[in-house]
Formats: C-alpha cells, sequence, structure tokens
C-alpha cells in the first residue's frame, strides 16, 4: 500500500512520436486507478514507465515519496500482471508464485504458508503441482494473479489482464478482482481499453489520448462532466451523439440550430451560454437523453427510424440525419420498428456543450 | 473407397518400410562388418551375421601342424598356415579369425591329435599317399584337358571337322575322369579327416577388429580425445558467440539488421575445403596450426551462422513478457535471462549444440589440410581407409569407432531436446 506519482512522465520513441507525453498523475493509497484509451494512447506505455520497464525520457515517478524513475524494476517493489500473463511455463504453479519470494530470500516454511495462502486467495489450491501448458486460460490468469499477490506489492500493475480472457470469464474475474482489491487494499494501476471493464472496478479513471491525459475522475465524473469531446464520445455505449449547432436568438429566445435540429434552450443552458462568444458550439446528447415524445411541439427533430436494435433490457434506434446516424436508447416498450414517424426532444439538463474550436467543455453545465 | 484406403496404407507401408530400408541397411553392413574376421569379410556376403566361434581342423603333416577353419561359404576347411611354431601359429590364426588359441587348449588337442596319429599311423600314411597319387592324376588330367582346349580353339578356326568332335570327345572323357578323381579325393579326405585330424571351436573375440584398430593405427586414441576435444570446443565456442549473437538478433533492432543476420549465411556458402587453404596460414601466424584449438575456431565459422538463425528464432519465440516479469519479480536483467530465458531456450539450444558437435566431428577434409603431425579422429580413419586396403573390417570397426561418441552425445542430448514442461514426457 503506498502512493504513487507521475510528474511530467514522458516517453519518446525515436525523435518524435511521444508514447506518453507530461502525464501527471497522483494516486491515493488503497486506490484502484484505470488507465483508459483506445489502443496506441500510452497507457501501456505509462504502465510501464511505472514499473521500469520502459525508460523514462522525462519526468518523474514517485512511490511513497521516493524517486524511483532510474531505479531497477526489481527494486521498486511493485508487482505486475501481463496480458499474456506471462506464467514460466518451465516453472510448476508453486515455483511460479514461489520464484519471486525465493529471490526476496524468504525461508521455505514462510514461502510455502503465502503460496498455500494466495492460491487459496484465488482459488488454485489444487493446480499448485501442475505446470502452466495444462491449465486453461482462466487458471493461468489466476496464477500470475496469485504470483503478484504472493510478493505484497507497493503498487499492483495490470495490463489488460482480462482481454485474454472470454466475455462470461471476463465479468466474473472483474467481480473477483475488486474482491481482492477490496480484501488487501493495494494500490493498483489497471490498464483497459474496455470502458464497462473501467466503469465498474475503478474508483478514478484516467483516460488517455495520444500520450495525454484527457480526464481523471471517477466513473460518474467522466461519464456525465466529461472533460472533453473526445471523453464525452470515449465513453458510453452507443457513443454520444454529437451536432455542430448554431447559435441563434429569436424573439428574446435562444435556439441551437442546425439543418435538422432545432433547440429552444432552457434558462440553465442560456446562462451558461453567456460567457460563449462564438457563432457555433458542438453540442454532445448521449443517446438515452434523447427520448421519444407524442408532442410535436416539444420535438428537436422529426425523422423516420432507420433501424431498431433491440437489446431486451432496452432498445436502441437509429435514425439518420444528413449523413449522421444518430441513436437512442429507449425502454424496452413500446416497441417500434423500422421505417416509423418519431418524434425526439431531449433532456436538458444532461445536454453537454462543447467549445467549437477546444473542444473543451462549457463550464456551468 | 475401401480398395483406395487399403492402396493408400499399403503404399504408405511401403514407403515406411524403404525409409528404413535405406537408413538401416548400410548402418546394419557396417556394424557387422566391424564385427567380422578377415576370414568372414572375405565371405560377405554370403554370412550375413558376424559368428561368435570359429570351428578349427587341426592336422599333422609332415613333421608341421597345418591349422585350418570352417568356411560356412565354402562348406570346408580352409586352410590357414602350416607351421611348428606355435607361437607363430597363434597370431597368425588370431589375426585371420579374430580368434585367440590359448596354449593350453592347443596342447590338448595336439596331445589328442598324436594319440589318434600314432593309432592311426599307418591308415594315415596309405591314405596320404593315396591322396598324392590322385592329386597327381588329377593335376594331369587338368593339365590335358587346357591342352585339348586350346587344340579345339585352333581346330576351329581351321574348321577341321573330323578332328572337332575327336578332340571334343577326348575333352568328355576327361572331364568324367577329373570328377571321378575329384569325388575319390574328395571321399578320401574326409576319411583322412576322420582318422588324421581334431576338430575343436574356439570363441571369436567379436571386437577384436576395434582392439587392432587403435593397435595398428598407432594415433587413434590421442586422436579420438582431439576429437573430442574439438567437438567440445566448436560447440562451446559456437554455443557462445551464436547464442549471444541470436538473441542480440531475436530481442533489439538496429540498423542493417537483416542484412547481418542473412551475411552470416554466406560463411556457410563457401566450401570448407576452400577455406581451409588460407586459414592454414592464418592459423599458423595465429600459433593455432595442427591445433585442436585451432581447428575448432575453423569450424566455429562456419557452426556459428547456423547456431545464430536456431537460437534466434528459439529466442524470438520465447516471449518478453516472461523475462519482464521475472525482471518485475526480483532478478536482474541477467538474472531473467539465466533464469527464464535460458532454461526454456535449452531445447533450440541442444538441437544447435548438436548440430555444432556432429557437423565439427566427423568433418575431415579441412581436417586434413589443417592438421599434420596431430590429426583428428575422421582423419585417421580416412587415412585406414586409403593406406590398408582390403582390411575392409577394420575400417569398418575405425567407423563404428567415429560414429560411437556422435551418437552418444545425441542421446545425452536427446532429453533436452524433448523436453516439454507438463507435456509428454519422453
Amino acid at each position: 500500500m503506498a502512493t504513487l506519482e507521475l510528474i511530467n512522465l514522458s516517453k519518446r520513441y525515436g525523435k518524435k512520436v511521444w508514447g506518453a507525453k507530461d502525464v501527471n498523475l497522483k494516486v491515493n493509497e488503497g486506490e484502484f486507478i484505470v488507465l483508459l484509451g483506445p489502443s496506441g494512447c500510452g497507457k501501456t506505455t505509462t504502465l510501464r514507465m511505472i514499473a521500469g520497464l520502459e525508460e523514462v525520457t522525462e519526468g518523474k515517478v514517485i512511490i511513497d515519496g521516493k524517486d524511483v524513475t532510474y531505479l531497477e524494476p526489481r527494486k521498486r517493489e511493485v508487482s505486475m500482471v501481463f496480458q499474456s500473463y506471462a506464467v514460466w511455463p518451465h516453472m510448476t504453479v508453486y515455483d511460479n508464485i514461489a520464484f519471486p519470494l525465493k529471490l526476496r530470500k524468504m525461508s521455505p516454511d514462510e514461502i510455502d504458508k503465502l503460496v498455500k495462502e494466495v492460491a487459496e486467495m484465488v482459488k488454485i489450491e489444487e493446480l499448485l503441482k501442475r505446470f502452466p501448458s495444462q491449465l486453461s486460460g482462466g487458471q493461468r490468469q489466476r496464477v500470475a494473479l496469485a504470483r503478484a499477490l504472493a510478493v505484497k506489492p507497493k503498487i499492483f500493475l495490470m495490463d489488460e489482464p482480462l482481454s485474454n480472457l472470454d466475455a462470461k470469464l471476463r465479468v466474473k474475474m472483474r467481480t473477483e478482482l475488486k474482491a481482492i482489491h477490496h480484501k488487501t487494499g493495494a494500490t493498483t494501476i489497471f490498464v483497459t481499453h474496455d470502458q464497462s471493464e473501467a466503469m465498474s472496478m475503478a474508483d478514478r479513471i484516467v483516460i488517455m489520448k495520444d500520450g495525454k491525459i484527457e480526464q481523471v475522475g471517477t466513473p460518474d465524473d467522466v461519464y456525465f462532466f466529461s472533460a472533453n469531446v473526445f471523453v464525452a464520445g470515449f465513453i458510453g455505449t452507443p457513443p454520444t451523439n454529437f451536432f455542430k449547432m448554431n447559435i441563434i436568438g429569436e424573439n428574446g429566445e435562444l435556439h441551437l440550430k442546425n439543418e435538422y435540429i432545432d433547440i429552444k434552450v432552457n434558462d440553465k443552458v442560456r446562462k451558461a451560454l453567456e460567457k460563449y462568444n462564438k457563432d457555433e458550439i458542438i453540442v454532445g446528447i448521449r443517446p438515452e437523453n434523447l427520448l421519444i415524445t407524442d408532442n410535436k411541439d416539444e420535438a428537436i427533430f422529426r425523422e423516420k427510424i432507420l433501424v431498431v436494435e433491440p437489446q431486451g433490457s432496452h432498445q436502441v434506434i437509429a435514425v439518420e440525419l444528413g449523413n449522421q446516424i444518430v441513436k437512442i436508447v429507449t425502454p424496452a416498450f413500446p416497441k417500434y420498428s423500422a421505417d416509423e414517424l418519431i418524434n425526439v426532444t431531449l433532456d436538458q439538463e444532461r445536454i453537454m456543450l462543447f467549445d467549437i474550436e477546444t473542444e473543451k467543455r462549457l463550464e456551468g453545465i | 473407397m475401401k480398395g483406395n484406403k487399403l492402396l493408400k496404407q499399403t503404399l504408405f507401408y511401403l514407403v515406411v518400410a524403404g525409409i528404413i530400408l535405406v537408413i538401416l541397411t548400410p548402418i546394419y553392413f557396417l556394424v557387422v562388418i566391424s564385427l567380422m574376421s578377415d576370414q568372414e569379410a572375405y565371405d560377405w556376403p554370403t554370412q550375413m551375421v558376424p559368428s561368435f566361434f570359429n570351428h578349427f581342423k587341426l592336422e599333422i603333416d609332415g613333421n608341421k601342424y597345418l591349422i585350418s577353419v570352417y568356411s560356412p561359404s565354402k562348406k570346408e576347411y580352409v586352410s590357414i598356415i602350416r607351421t611348428d611354431n606355435f607361437d607363430e601359429l597363434q597370431k597368425f590364426v588370431r589375426n585371420k579369425t579374430n580368434s585367440n588359441i590359448k596354449k593350453e587348449i592347443f596342447d590338448i588337442q595336439v596331445q589328442k591329435l598324436n594319440e589318434l596319429y600314432n593309432k592311426n599311423k599307418e591308415e594315415i600314411e596309405a591314405l596320404r599317399s593315396q591322396v598324392n597319387t590322385l592329386e597327381s592324376k588329377l593335376n594331369r588330367v587338368t593339365v590335358s584337358t587346357v591342352k585339348l582346349k586350346s587344340q579345339l580353339e585352333k581346330a576351329e578356326k581351321a574348321g577341321m571337322e573330323n578332328l572337332i568332335s575327336l578332340i571334343k570327345d577326348n575333352i568328355e572323357k576327361y572331364e568324367k575322369e577329373k570328377a571321378t578323381y575329384e569325388a575319390q579325393l574328395k571321399e578320401l579326405n574326409k576319411q583322412l579327416e576322420e582318422i588324421g585330424s581334431v576338430k575343436f571351436s574356439v570363441s571369436k573375440n567379436i571386437f577384436y577388429n576395434y582392439v587392432r584398430f587403435f593397435q595398428v593405427t598407432s594415433n587413434a586414441w590421442p586422436a579420438l580425445l582431439r576429437s573430442i576435444q574439438v567437438a567440445l570446443l566448436t560447440v562451446l565456442i559456437s554455443l557462445t558467440i551464436g547464442g549471444m549473437a541470436g538473441y542480440a538478433f531475436a530481442r533489439y533492432y538496429f540498423k542493417g539488421k537483416n542484412l547481418l543476420k542473412l551475411s552470416v549465411l554466406f560463411v556457410r556458402m563457401f566450401p570448407g575445403i576452400s577455406i581451409a587453404m588460407p586459414m592454414v596460414i592464418i592459423l599458423i601466424n595465429m600459433g593455432f596450426y595442427d591445433k585442436p584449438l585451432g581447428l575448432s575456431l575453423v569450424y566455429s565459422v562456419g557452426q556459428i551462422g547456423m547456431t545464430i538463425w536456431i537460437t534466434a528464432s528459439i529466442f524470438m519465440g520465447i516471449s518478453t513478457e516472461l523475462e519482464e516479469a521475472a525482471m518485475i519479480f526480483g532478478t536482474t536483467r541477467l538474472g531473467a535471462f539465466f533464469k527464464v530465458t535460458l532454461p526454456l531456450a535449452l531445447p533450440g539450444l541442444a538441437a544447435s549444440a548438436m548440430y555444432a558437435f556432429i557437423g565439427s566431428w566427423s568433418e575431415t577434409a579441412q581436417a586434413i589440410v589443417l592438421t599434420q603431425f596431430n590429426p583428428t579422429f575422421p582423419v585417421v580413419v580416412y587415412q585406414t581407409l586409403v593406406g590398408a586396403k582390403g582390411l575392409i573390417n577394420l575400417t569398418a570397426a575405425g567407423g563404428v569407432s567415429l560414429a560411437l561418441p556422435a551418437v552418444v552425445f545425441t542421446l545425452i542430448i536427446r532429453r533436452y531436446i524433448l523436453q516439454m514442461w507438463g507435456g509428454v514426457r519422453v
């Protein structure tokens, strides 16, 4: 259990490509941090720099107040679970878990006790004598986890540990990982590209893009108060609908308008727009905040349904506005069908407005 | 459909049988001949398996002993030596039949023979004189036949019809006579054998050829040791340098990597013998000429390229994450290599070690050029083959002793090549 601090952490490949740039992050004791982003966003690079597997170009890594930027991996007291598990094939499960402990010069009795303890924690007591080649993917994953747990690290690093598991097992392991984290209370950095994994496990999510941090926040923060267009678009399925709109004042009323959509804004939005002095704006509306209504006057647009995607608990309706596909999430009932004409309105409390140039979210909304 | 399957199966078994035949037959021949005596090797291939005993016949002829050995191919006794000196007899018999007749056994047989001889002295003498007369008769008949045959040829050329038939009749007559004499002679010899000779069997020293090979070629033992030295040194050099280079090729990116990797194979494209000539000068300058180290250096040049290619693909197959995991869990960079990568690469390393060993072990051409007074074992075998004409059993023994260390090394290394953690243990 420890704190971690990254100060202007940067990694440059070759002369121009930045794997990570000016990553600043402060992780509290016992926190579960998820690094989230599309592939190539620098999340794994950042993790590997924390582990010491990647040389740092600039910046500092500080664990428990101690600068470890140029320390060997083994001296950092971190442990890591790899995407490919990286359990050593020439050792039995027992030896895999015991190997790091032996290197720490523990007595055989201590090692034995510890191995049994972690094996029980991840439920692999029966597999200790087997070789990794005799295990399934999920079991190997557990071995890797046990090995990482056994050394009682200051920081627990996980590099997409669930991505090689099948969907069902992944969800199950997610719960177990969270339970283990709760039990051990170890500071954890978890890398994933799966947002539902991130949302369900994280205390705080770090969203990265092109080597830079876009937003750091709790799952609710990043979902409801997305800092910019990228975050709003990345988090949530189906993704947020974005519209480029003009701000038009008519008869003392303020409208957000484009070719197809006309939104008469409420007071809250109007207040937020007061400080904004550009004509155009990006409006983001999450699919579940678009509502289908019978009231024609309320509607911001009227359109024929393109396709309906039933999901059981809800249905996703797609309509086409010009070249843009707009997705709407509605409850399972009433049922809609393709080519049906619908009136769509929105929940203005949940509207997201972004600066047209900086793509940053407008303050106050 | 069923017929098709049957056909396929038959074809498959035929191919398998063919492969076995092609591989095993030469090995079988080599090993069998190496276990045979001169006498047996002479009978090859009527006799397919080496015998473990030799059957001897001892006679007294005048005041000398005549010893013969049974030849399975001729189905009769073939005389070896006629002498009155036991030491000479023993040595000669040993070299010819690989059996060592001990003095005691010989004495007993001689005693028996003497008793027999004394008992049947007159009969033997009578039979002998009969044999002698028969032999001279046979001789005469043979000579006459030959003469007649040449006359027949002349007559045929001249075209004298009446003469031809006459000569033909005569030849026929002589040949009949010859046959009867031969039958009589055989009968007499048989009788003589029964009353005038003793027969006994002596076990054969089946590995005598090997002993003799190392006795005859005075530098065989040191050459064998040198060969082992050369082969092990080659394995060591090519595995350390080639292995390290292979690791670098597998793990690091640098400019001209592929070109470099390809160029190490260029060395192998030159025939060893053509490199050997300039190498003589280089080795003399370095002071390694005619020394095992020098030879293994030359061999390593070729083997390193091979080792690099094998080990590079082995190291590429081992995930870097395994090393990184080791580094995170407490080893150094070097420790990760020795504790994780090396054990995992062991099968591949063992395989390339085997290649290097076998390659340098049986190499002859370069060794002939690069050594002078301290040849390696293959050179010695080669020299025996060239020098001792006709002694194929001796050369075969040398060949088998040349193959044996390579086989032993392969068997030792086999368990590393077939290593599978948690898989099927071989």
